[in-house]
């Protein structure tokens, strides 16, 4: 059969009358939808406002935390300038010592290190003490002038802020000649170190033990003229 | 409603109510994935509810209807209403949009015989169309009944709750029936019957379109009132128990049925019957033969409803068309175009093939 139009003999208020409450379900299911839409797009423009806030609160945070760390990248900058700056001028002096420390052999003892100037200024220091305990018996009174005039006649010490340029005397000792050689071997092919002088190498006898004393002159260099 | 029930999006139950002058017949019927499960069947006398095939008792019909549909009362109810009161005709268009049909019948074909728009409820129902000699002709069932006789039924429906959402009757049943021989392509020209207690309706098909109806006016009452006549001794409800069970059929084994016939002379039975029955199907042939000369030969009969036994025999015999009765209960797989009917536990004759073509409505 074509077409859907079917017989039904209710009177027609009555058909209305079931139309109208099909109709009345139909729109009431449409509403529903629509106010189950309305409520969820309702309840997404919420989150999507509160992630929004919370957004802009980090982006707060963030700018203030960039400004800080502009700040801080400022002064990192000029702390690099200036360790580069000092490098480049100065001897690397912790470098230094701490090579000496991880070079040495575990029989090798070292006795001092110094630069040849205060080995110097000490030299002469030593002699005044020397000098103070040949007179012993003077008088209080010309002692405190004494005193005044030892503290006037004292070398002043002075120590080398950079050693570039400078002698660094090291002294030390060793079981064996061979480790001697292979440490004062390694030290002068430091980056940071120009040349290597042996002073002395000597016998002698430490707690009744033959040792070898040696002392040597490293000279040494700008970070400048050894980096690159 | 229907629209959603047949497009599966909703699933429903109703009760279809066919009220006939001799049984009111009760369905339930449930519509669920383009299924149609008929769930419960039910039959009521309701010859106390008719007096000369006119329905005098509506107020008792109801109650007895409610009483058996007390658990059911939210569901919704078809009903089919006797053709006694209800006035009918095929009516066809030639060249007209199906869109136009609707003002067409409301101008032309709303007064006719004693019915009115002002005293009647009219509507139509779209049967099909078929092409004849280069013209496209529709063919629409235009039914009246009138206002006071569906508002009586009505109220009484209302009193007791009871919601009835169509009203039918069994030429346009006859029609939904229909749907379920669409694909019977090879008897495209066919007539349906349905042989009712106070009457028998006839509706021919051509090219599966239902193109003429007839109500004729020849029931079981007829051979009951001519044999009540004939043996007055004999009550009503034994003669109606003797045409159920012998029919037509002379062959009788039975004693039961030979006892029957103790109180009724014999030959006097079979030549009323007889004489009943071929006037009815000279009816019949009558309207297959007006098919014919209207270059619609109809091939098969399906008959369904009251039909006295033997009744078949007799129209196969006389004519060269192939006779089915319809029967839900023989049928395995029973579909229309897009929908299957399925028997539940229920059982059901013959005569609930009008309620069965009701059901059939919702989806058509």
């Amino acid at each position: 059969m074509q077409g859907n139009k079917k017989l039904n003999l209710l009177p027609m208020d009555v058909k209305n009358k079931y139309d109208n409450r099909y109709m009345i379900y139909v729109s009431s299911v449409v509403c529903s939808i629509l106010a189950l839409v309305l409520a969820v797009m309702y309840c997404n423009i919420g989150i999507l406002n509160f992630s929004i806030k919370n957004l802009q609160n980090e982006n707060a945070q963030y700018t203030s935390q960039q400004s800080k760390i502009e700040g801080l990248q400022k002064v990192i900058a000029e702390n690099k300038k200036f360790i580069e700056s000092y490098s480049n001028s100065n001897f690397p002096f912790y470098q230094f010592m701490n090579a000496l420390e991880s070079y040495r052999p575990y029989n090798l003892t070292i006795i001092s290190v110094d630069s040849v100037d205060r080995l110097a200024n000490e030299g002469e220091q030593e002699v005044k003490t020397e000098g103070e305990t040949v007179e012993p018996t003077a008088s209080p009174t010309p002692n405190k002038k004494d005193a005044e005039d030892t503290s006037k006649a004292l070398p002043k010490l002075e120590y080398v802020k950079d050693l570039s340029d400078e002698k660094i005397v090291l002294r030390g000792y060793g079981e064996s000649q061979e480790a001697i050689s292979n440490y004062i071997n390694s030290l002068s092919h430091l980056p940071y170190i120009a040349d290597t002088q042996v002073s002395a190498i000597e016998q002698h006898k430490i707690n009744e033990m033959d040792v070898n004393l040696f002392e040597v002159i490293l000279i040494g260099k700008r970070g400048a003229d050894f980096e690159n | 409603m229907d629209y959603l029930v047949k497009k599966n999006i909703i699933k429903k139950n109703k009760v279809i109510i066919d009220v006939g002058s001799k049984y009111i017949k009760l369905l339930g019927v449930h519509y669920a994935n383009k299924k149609i499960t008929i769930t419960n069947a039910q039959k009521i006398d309701s010859s106390l509810f008719f007096n000369d095939n006119e329905l005098v008792n509506v107020g008792e019909l109801v109650r007895n209807i409610d009483r058996i549909m007390s658990k059911n009362k939210n569901v919704e109810i078809s009903l089919s209403i006797p053709t006694s009161i209800v006035n009918s005709k095929i009516v066809s268009v030639k060249n007209k949009k199906v869109a136009e049909l609707a003002k067409y019948i409301e101008r032309e074909h709303t007064t006719f015989s004693k019915v009115s728009p002002l005293t009647h409820i009219i509507d139509y129902a779209y049967l099909g169309s078929r092409e004849e000699n280069g013209d496209s002709i529709h063919y629409c069932l235009v039914a009246a009944v009138s206002k006071n006789s569906v508002n009586l039924i009505l109220d009484e429906f209302n009193k007791r709750k009871l919601k009835i959402s169509t009203i039918s009757y069994p030429i346009y049943d006859l029609v939904n029936l229909s749907e379920l021989y669409h694909g019977d392509f090879e008897n495209m020209n066919r007539l349906m019957i349905d042989f009712g207690v106070s009457g028998t309706r006839v509706v021919a098909f051509y090219e599966g379109v239902a193109v003429y109806v007839r109500d004729i006016n020849i029931g079981v009452n007829t051979y009951l009132e001519k044999l009540f006549e004939c043996q007055e001794s004999l009550g009503k409800p034994e003669i109606f128990k003797l045409i159920s069970a012998v029919g037509e059929m002379k062959i009788l084994t039975m004693e039961s049925l030979k006892k029957l016939f103790s109180s009724m002379n014999k030959e006097a039975y079979f030549n009323i019957v007889n004489e009943v029955s071929s006037q009815l199907a000279k009816d019949i042939f009558r309207i297959a033969e007006m098919c014919e000369n209207n270059n619609a030969a109809i091939t098969k009969i399906i008959c369904g409803g009251f039909m006295i036994k033997g009744f078949d025999e007799r129209l196969k015999q006389n004519g060269d068309m192939e006779v089915e009765s319809f029967d839900l209960n023989l049928l395995e797989n029973v579909s229309g175009r897009d929908f299957i009917v399925q028997l539940g536990n229920a059982h059901v004759d013959s005569t609930f093939n009008n309620a069965i073509g009701l059901a059939i409505n919702t989806f058509m």
